[in-house]
This record gives C-alpha cells, structure tokens and sequence, in this order.
C-alpha cells in the first residue's frame, strides 16, 4: 500500500488548509475528539475494502462549515455542517483512493453526531490526528475486514445517508 | 451565461455556485443525475454544466452515458467535479464526454483556469477586472 501516515497527513493538512483556509497544527498521533462531535465515514471498496473515517470538534466543524458555506458558522443548522463535513471527507477519500492498493470506488459519506466524546473504534492502518485551542481532527483509514466492518457495497443508495443522527433527533 | 452544477452535496453545490457566479454565470442546481437530466428536458439549454463523478442513484459516469445516447440533451460544455484523483476515472470520464476536469478541493482561479480552456474567456476578463 503507497498510502503511509506521511501521505495521509500531507493530504488531510492539504484538503483542509485548501477547501477550508484552516491551517490544521499538530502532529501525526491519535486522538478522537473530546466534547460534542462530527464524525464521516466513507467506504473505500474494491479488491481491498475498509473505511476512512473523519472524526472533527464540533467547534472545529462549525468554522469549516462557515468557510465552505461561505455564511457566519453560528447561524448555521446542524444539516448544513454535517453535509459539509461529509464533503470535506469525501475531498480526503477522494486524494487517499488511488494510494490505497485494491481501493476502487468510494461510497457516500455516512455522517454522525456525538455528543460528548465519540468512541475510539479498532485500531486503524494508518491514523493521523490535529489539535489547536480546543478545536480537533482525527482521521482514521480502518481495514474493512479486521474492523469487522462490512463494505461490501460500494454505495449507499440513499442520498438520506449522507446525514445521519444529528444534534435535534 | 447559465451554469447547471450537479452534486449529491448542498456544500460542493455551493461551493461551486460562489465560484461561478464570481466568474459571471447565473446558476441552477440539481442534487442527482435524474434531477439534473430533468432540468436539461426542461430547459434552458445551460452553457456549462458541471457534474459530479460520484452520486447514489444515477452517477456521473452514467449521466453522461445517457446524454451520449441523448445528444439533443447535451450542454455546451461538460466539466467532471470530483474528489476522484485517479487518472484512470479522469480518462473515462473524457471518454464518456467530458470536456474539461476539475478535481476537489479547488479555488476560484482553478474553476477560472478551467473555464478558460471550455472557451469561456469572459471568465478570466471578469477577474482580472474584478482586481484591477
């Protein structure tokens, strides 16, 4: 596999600096974010199938929000966020696929509020993680078959996936 | 000029509306490939429309496969917008008739520098007017 954590950083500090203007700090560790969360997950499916999964502050979404939305973030509803932080790991999924041997299609963002800290989940493959002033990103690519995780269909069908639970329901 | 942009995402439709209406075009919406070949049945006829590679139900691939079989529904101008880096889906995409590629995350230049090679020059003009 060409992806390593090297590139994997390189691509999420290049997705998010690019479509968002936020300089992301830190290091390449691993870390969920506490407090209230986003989390996306995309299935990367193929030869080789696992899962890419973004988990990012509830602060920290609601700037990139803003920025990709182009409104002020605290006027913002949670459909909004949660599609844009579905489309900001759509971006990473997008450059991380052809790095990942066997990886041929990916599905629709599947996107997740948490409220307080989200669970860590299995150990992933590769891992890289950002913090600043309280604001935080971990993303993870997880191996569908050690991760238990099923990705045996490329797609969802329902363009209602791309939103799941969100802060309200 | 008209711009139909087609994407599953409300973000990278608006996205893609703020950077084409700073480049001068007024823009529609469609959030998948049904919707979008609805609004090319309907009319007007759009300059540019920009579609996603990757949706549910009807893809980009397939959007273009049935406006190869439906030239009449065809815009002047195709461009794939996508996370996909994969040269390999970039040469399927020409193939299936694509006119133009624009890979995500992108900015407004980018989409400029595109337009600029669908033969839109107005789009550069506005910018650099828009500057000086």
């Amino acid at each position: 596999m060409q992806a390593n954590t090297s590139n994997m950083s390189e691509i999420v500090v290049s997705v998010f600096g690019d479509a968002t203007g936020v300089e992301l700090g830190g290091s390449a560790c691993q870390g969920v974010p506490s407090g209230d969360s986003y989390s996306a997950e995309i299935c990367l499916s193929g030869d080789w199938q696992g899962v890419l999964q973004v988990q990012i502050s509830q602060n920290l979404a609601r700037e990139v929000a803003g920025t990709m939305l182009h409104r002020q973030h605290q006027w913002l509803d949670e459909t909004s966020v949660m599609d844009a932080v579905g489309e900001l790991a759509n971006m990473i999924a997008g450059n991380l696929r052809p790095l990942v041997d066997g990886a041929r299609r990916l599905s629709v963002p599947v996107v997740r509020y948490h409220r307080q800290e989200a669970e860590g989940g299995v150990e992933p493959l590769l891992g890289c993680a950002y913090s600043r002033g309280g604001k935080s990103v971990d993303v993870r690519l997880i191996d569908g078959i050690q991760g238990g995780r099923s990705c045996t269909k490329p797609a969802i069908s329902s363009s209602a996936a791309r939103v799941g639970t969100s802060p309200t329901s | 000029m008209l711009a139909l942009i087609v994407d599953d995402s409300l973000t990278a439709r608006i996205m893609m509306a703020y950077a084409l209406r700073e480049l001068g075009f007024e823009v529609q919406e469609a959030s998948n490939g049904f919707d979008a070949l609805h609004c090319l049945r309907q009319g007007p006829m759009p300059d540019l429309m920009t579609l996603d590679w990757n949706m549910p139900g009807l893809n980009g691939g397939q959007v273009l496969d049935v406006l190869g079989k439906e030239p009449a529904l065809k815009p002047t101008k195709i461009m794939i917008v996508t996370s996909e880096t994969d040269m390999k889906m970039v040469g399927e995409s020409m193939s299936l008739g694509g006119d133009e590629y624009l890979m995500k995350p992108y900015s407004v230049e980018a989409v400029a520098e595109k337009l600029e090679l669908l033969g839109f020059l107005t789009a550069l003009q506005t910018i650099a007017n828009g500057r000086s």
